[in-house]
């Protein structure tokens, strides 16, 4: 089995390398090539475009350096600009004038030079005698000059016509109309010296690069930093080529001596010249050397990323391959049920999950196996085991034993049944000799031990010897029924036989032979077993002798027995007839017991007596009951329950008839009556006599339904004349039953009697409670008229008012009535009717029957079916000595008759209702009085008021001086009058509202405010009146004293009278008020420093009407009222007042009120 | 002219007191004695308020209030009741007839203005 190890390089690894790392890598190599190239190229360019910016700029920067050149020549031109300064005649003036501006000339280290539009030189400074006069118009420079007059600069020419080379600067020297005079140019030395002035512009040029170099439109070297190349001819190079055609730019290119370099070319503006710049390429390229590196880096990531990758996938992939593996060899080791846990989540888990379910299966298969195996060895272990203990058994059994090989027997008898035997016994009478050949097939294969010992041989040997050899005569009968055992199927054979022992003594055995199980079929095992059972047999014999005599004694002694016998006979009878007797008693104790308990549950009567007629029924032979509830005043049935299997055939006869036959005996006696069938019972009238013979009646039980001496019924028990007759027991178990009945019957009576007692007395206290709760006549009225209905259950129920005196009819009320049918009632009908006559009588009275009463004249009572109304019961209104009215109760005719009872109630309710009426009358009369009390309040009120409002109103226009000036004394005298006026006001008011509150009207009104504006506002008020006194006024309101839910106009007021008061009663010290809350109450405390009041007139304080006097004279006026009234307003709003004072020393009164509603 | 006020008022002295007061403060003022008048007067001279007694021959004040309120032409019109009735509920009766406000008699000069001032919208 090849291994991972071993496949390593061929296995998955090598694939994913092949498949993913190394195309991977690849495309990332690539990527990273393109990448830096396409920088590389960016950046280059960069770097080109770049270093020809610089160079650009460079040359901007020297063309301006140039501007100074033209610039200090152009000074000049002005004073050349006469016609006839340049001509050759004014040379002298000319050198003059340069001689003069020498210092100025030497940015010209080849001077300068003057010429006229001839091509003379006029001028030259520092002088040179030897060009002065010369003609330079075939100068190539001067010449294109003269042509074209133009500030200019030159390329490499040479000085004058013939010496060294120079670089002409020139500038042309123009006349006042504009003509053409001459030139001024200004030499520069091409191989001058660094001080040289154009080396000093040009030193400073900075290009791109790091040798910038002129040339001229010929490829010359005007300048260059390695001054040995100044001069030299580049016009054969590119660069230089292109830049002398007046190209800008920046290429790579190989340097003259071969470097890769970069090179910046510019045309210098106004002049032919060029100016390059070259760069060493690696130098230029240095700034992005760093991009080799990154470069490198890059690849290497892309190498090492994806190998990091893809050794983490490999790892992750072949991991739980490899314990899959493991695993899997651990398997193929044997050690099945090994699982794994791998969450990959992929194919790889499906794969580890099917195999975790192979390898559990395997584990399975194998326990199964082996479990199989354990049990096949425990199966042979116990078979051996199991015939070892057969030996042990059979060796050791306390039985003797044989084992046998019956199937050469088995051979002879099918070769008999061959033949067509069925019935063997009678084959091996006739043919004894086939005995002994079967016997040849058996073979004794083992005896135990105790066969040795029953048979007393000394060893097994003897008894092993083939059966036939030691045939007898009694072995031969033994074999032979054996046989014929075996042969008719039997697999188990018992009998008793007898043989000899070794010792020849007989011996009885019970032989027992039995097929060993499996080898039914060809008999080759067969057990024998032998019990020696010669005692028994003996004692067999000698018991069979001993029954014999004892049949004789039996013999002898059948005649005393046969007596003895019929006595027990007897005794037998009478013990069952006495069981009998025992079983009826029983049941009618059953029937007793199980209707005790129907009496005790029953909840309605006519159920209670179906129970007793059941019950008798079931314990007598009776086949018809008849029990009958009687009134014997109104000589009525009024219950008659029948029962038994022939109930129907009890007639129904009237109270008369019931009179004639046994029952009225019974009824008459009071005694219980026993009538035997096929009797003429004397008891009885000859019609009854008659019909029982003719009906199919057999023996009759009457008895009694009697509680005490009441008799309410009877009890008729009838049976058919086939039946046993009733006897006395039958008598006594009726009586019993309906004993019991009658008690129970009056139970219930008495219960009913009870619970309509506490019913009318419900309803009349009811009653009583609602015409005492309310003062309103007519709900009086109607309510009593409903309870009189209800405690009487009277179908409707009239109450009648009147006046006697008027003949009128004041009110009515009823029940069972409508509105309509009541307002028709006139007085001449109520006097008409019994109420009419109850009136007159003053005294209840009931009537059986309105419509045949003679008091009643026809007319007397509201009712729209009249001829319907049959009892009533009806009972006067008394209060005092008068007459007021009647209550009424009518039943219809389907209804029961009013007893005295039922008139004793409705008497009662007249009487309450005659109270109620009266109370009623009696409010409405105190009503009207407060009525009138209070409408004579509110008009005393009004009528005072209005001339007091003239008189307030007019005194205060006088005081405010509206109605003119007034002066002293009279002001003072209207104040006089304003002031008893509002005191007159004050008492009206005063008076008013503790009329008003003992009239019961006052209402407070309350809400939420703000306690301690309450006190801010009266104060405000009263003021005046302390400051007038010169009495100080503290106030003290604790912090937490708020809102609060009281009536503020009352509290205002209280608080008015108190500080009032005070104020009033204080001539010096001072009057304090303090605010305060504690625990849901608001206390305030008015205390001043007046003349206090003395204890015996505290208490008098806060009634009406009084003040303290202080004297004869009463000094301080009020109306004594105040204080009651605050006491009065206090309790209204829930708090309480009182004072503390002592006599010359001040008085304190304080008064609570609650914060809240809730408190 | 501040404004104009109808008084409807049955006594003489407090019709001329009430008159004094509202005209020295600068009011116009008409005066009906009973409540029918009252009720006419105010609907020919739409005052700008009216003063009403409550207790008046014939039609009492309460009946006069709901006839004025009846008058569409009233809406706006305050209804202060002046009245010396200081029962129980002659507050309640007075708002629920239709009054604005409820002034009690005996009137207090000082502050009577003010007091029916502030049933007047402002000028």
């Amino acid at each position: 089995m090849p291994t991972l190890s071993n496949l390593r390089w061929r296995g998955l690894r090598s694939k994913i390398i092949a498949w993913f790392f190394v195309p991977t890598v690849m495309i990332l190599l690539t990527v990273a090539w393109v990448i830096f190239a396409a920088y590389q190229q960016v950046t280059e360019n960069a770097a080109i475009e770049r270093n020809h910016a610089l160079t650009t700029l460079a040359a901007v920067q020297y063309t301006t350096e140039l501007g100074t050149y033209t610039d200090l020549l152009r000074e000049y031109t002005a004073l050349f600009a006469e016609p006839d300064t340049l001509s050759e005649a004014n040379m002298s003036y000319l050198q003059e004038v340069l001689s003069a501006s020498r210092g100025r000339f030497e940015l010209f280290d080849g001077g300068v030079l003057v010429i006229n539009n001839l091509g003379t030189v006029v001028g030259a400074e520092p002088a040179r005698p030897d060009v002065l006069g010369e003609n330079w118009a075939a100068h190539p420079y001067f010449r294109d000059m003269l042509r074209t007059p133009k500030e200019s600069f030159s390329d490499v020419t040479i000085d004058g016509l013939d010496h060294a080379e120079v670089i002409v600067v020139s500038v042309p020297v123009v006349g006042r109309q504009g003509q053409f005079l001459g030139l001024i140019a200004g030499l520069l030395r091409l191989t001058g010296t660094a001080s040289s002035s154009l080396v000093q512009g040009a030193s400073q040029l900075e290009g791109g690069g790091e040798i910038t170099y002129l040339v001229d439109s010929n490829g010359r070297i005007l300048y260059h930093p390695d001054a040995t190349q100044i001069g030299a001819d580049l016009s054969n190079y590119d660069v230089v080529q292109r830049v002398t055609s007046g190209q800008s730019d920046a290429i790579r290119t190989q340097s003259r001596d071969g470097r890769q370099i970069v090179a910046s070319f510019v045309p210098i503006p106004n002049t032919p010249w060029g100016m390059v710049s070259e760069q060493e390429w690696d130098a230029l390229i240095s700034a992005n050397q760093g991009y080799g590196t990154y470069l490198l880096l890059l690849l290497i990531m892309s190498v090492i990323l994806p190998a990091i990758v893809v050794a983490i996938g490999l790892r992750q992939i072949l991991r739980p391959i490899e314990q899959l593996n493991q695993a899997a060899q651990q398997v193929a080791h044997g050690k099945f049920g090994h699982t794994l846990e791998v969450k990959t989540g992929d194919e790889i888990e499906a794969l580890t999950k099917q195999f975790n379910h192979m390898s559990l299966q395997l584990q399975e298969t194998y326990a199964s196996l082996e479990r199989q195996l354990h049990e096949q060895l425990e199966a042979q272990n116990a078979l051996r085991k199991s015939e070892t203990r057969y030996r042990t058994l059979f060796e050791e059994s306390p039985i003797s034993l044989w084992e046998e090989d019956f199937s050469g027997a088995k051979q002879c008898v099918e070769q008999i049944r061959a033949t067509g035997v069925t019935d063997f016994r009678a084959y091996f009478a006739s043919h004894p000799e086939v005995i002994t050949q079967c016997a040849a097939g058996v073979n004794i294969l083992n005896v135990n031990r105790a066969a040795i010992n029953l048979l007393q041989y000394e060893s097994k040997e003897p008894l092993l010897t083939p059966l036939a050899q030691i045939f007898n005569e009694r072995t031969i009968k033994t074999f032979r029924e054996e046989l014929i055992a075996l042969a008719e199927g039997q697999t188990t054979f018992f009998m008793e036989a007898s043989g000899l022992t070794a010792h020849g003594i007989p011996i009885n055995f019970g032989l027992h032979l039995a097929i060993v199980p499996g080898y039914e079929e060809s008999w080759e095992r067969v057990f024998i077993s032998l019990t020696d059972i010669t005692q028994r047999v003996r004692m067999e014999n000698e018991l069979r002798e001993h029954q014999e005599h004892l049949a004789d004694l039996v013999a002898a002694r059948t005649a005393e027995l046969t007596i003895s016998n019929q006595q027990l006979a007897q005794e037998i009878e009478e013990h069952r007839r006495t069981e009998t007797a025992l079983e009826e008693n029983l049941s009618r104790s059953e029937t007793l017991h199980r209707f005790s308990r129907a009496l005790i549950n029953f909840e309605d009567l006519s159920d209670l007596l179906q129970t007793v007629v059941d019950s008798v029924a079931e314990a007598l032979p009776a086949n018809r009951i008849v029990l009958y509830l009687l009134d014997q005043e109104t000589e009525k049935i009024t219950h008659a329950v029948r029962g038994g299997k022939n109930r129907e055939q009890v007639s129904e006869p009237d109270y008369k008839e019931l009179q004639a036959g046994l029952t009225g005996w019974v009824l008459r006696e009071g005694e219980p009556a026993l009538s035997p069938k096929d009797v003429l019972d004397p008891r009885e009238s000859t019609a009854v006599q008659q019909r029982r013979m003719e009906t199919n009646c057999g023996a009759i039980i009457v008895v009694p339904l009697q509680y005490g001496s009441r008799l309410m019924g009877t009890l008729t028990a009838i049976n058919s004349p086939d039946e046993p007759d009733f006897n006395q027991k039958d008598v006594d178990l009726v009586m019993t039953l309906v004993n019991q009945t009658a008690v129970a019957i009056e139970t219930a009576r008495l219960y009913e009697e009870t619970a309509r007692r506490a019913q009318e007395l419900a309803i009349l206290y009811d009653v009583g409670q609602k015409i005492t709760a309310t003062l309103d006549l007519d709900m009086i009225l109607d309510t009593i008229a409903q309870g009189a209905a209800q405690v009487a259950q009277a179908d409707k129920s009239l109450l009648l008012l009147v006046d006697m005196k008027k003949e009128n009819l004041l009110k009515t009320a009823g029940f069972g009535y409508s509105r309509q049918e009541l307002n028709r009632q006139s007085y001449i009908e109520c006097q008409d009717g019994i109420s009419g006559w109850v009136l007159q009588k003053q005294k209840p009275t009931l009537s059986a029957d309105i419509q045949t009463d003679a008091r009643n004249k026809g007319i007397a009572l509201v009712n729209a079916q009249r001829s319907h109304d049959k009892s009533a019961a009806v009972a006067p209104l008394i209060i005092g000595q008068e007459m007021v009215g009647t209550l009424t109760v009518v039943n219809g005719r389907d209804k029961f008759t009013f007893t005295p009872a039922d008139l004793n109630l409705v008497t009662m309710l007249a009487d309450q209702a005659a109270a109620a009426i009266h109370n009623g009358r009696l409010y409405e009369a105190a009503q009207e009085a407060d009525r009138i009390k209070s409408a004579f309040l509110a008009s005393m009120s009004h009528e005072l008021r209005t001339p007091l409002n003239s008189i307030i109103g007019f005194t205060g226009i006088i005081l405010q001086g509206l109605a003119g000036p007034l002066n002293d004394e009279q002001a003072k005298q209207m104040r006089m009058v304003q002031t008893s006026a509002r005191h007159l006001l004050a008492l009206i008011n005063d008076v008013l509202d503790i009329s008003k509150i003992e009239a019961g009207q006052f209402k407070v009104e309350k809400a939420d405010f703000d306690m301690r504006t309450a006190v801010e506002n009266v104060v405000r008020i009263v003021q005046p009146l302390a400051d007038k006194k010169e009495l100080p006024l503290q106030v003290t309101i604790a912090t937490d004293v708020g809102q609060i839910w009281s009536d503020q106009r009352r509290v205002e007021q209280i608080l008015l009278n108190l500080i009032n008061n005070a104020i009033k009663f204080t001539d010096e010290g001072q009057v304090t008020i303090t605010c305060d809350v504690d625990e849901g109450w608001l206390q305030v405390d008015v205390t001043d420093t007046g003349i206090g009041i003395q204890l015996a007139s505290q208490r008098q304080l806060f009634k009406p009407f009084q003040q303290v006097n202080t004297g004869l004279d009463r000094k301080h006026e009020g109306t004594g009222l105040g204080l009651s009234i605050c006491k009065r307003l206090v309790e209204m709003l829930g708090g309480q007042i009182w004072l503390e004072s002592e006599w010359q020393v001040g008085s304190t009164f304080s008064f609570t009120l609650p914060l809240t509603d809730g408190s | 002219m501040k404004g104009k006020i109808l008084v409807i008022e049955d006594n003489e002295q407090n019709l001329y007191l009430t008159r004094f007061i509202l005209e020295a403060n600068g009011y116009e003022v008409v005066a009906a004695r009973d409540g029918r008048t009252g009720v006419d007067m105010a609907a020919q001279e739409r005052p700008d308020l009216i003063l009403l007694d409550i207790q008046l021959p014939g039609m009492d004040g309460y009946t006069v209030a709901k006839s004025l309120r009846g008058n569409p032409d009233l809406d706006d019109t305050p209804i202060v009741a002046v009245t010396s009735y200081a029962m129980v509920g002659d507050r309640e009766r007075g708002l629920e007839a239709g009054c604005t406000g409820y002034i009690e008699k005996p009137i207090n000069p000082e502050t009577f203005m003010a007091e029916v001032e502030e049933h007047l919208p402002p000028a």
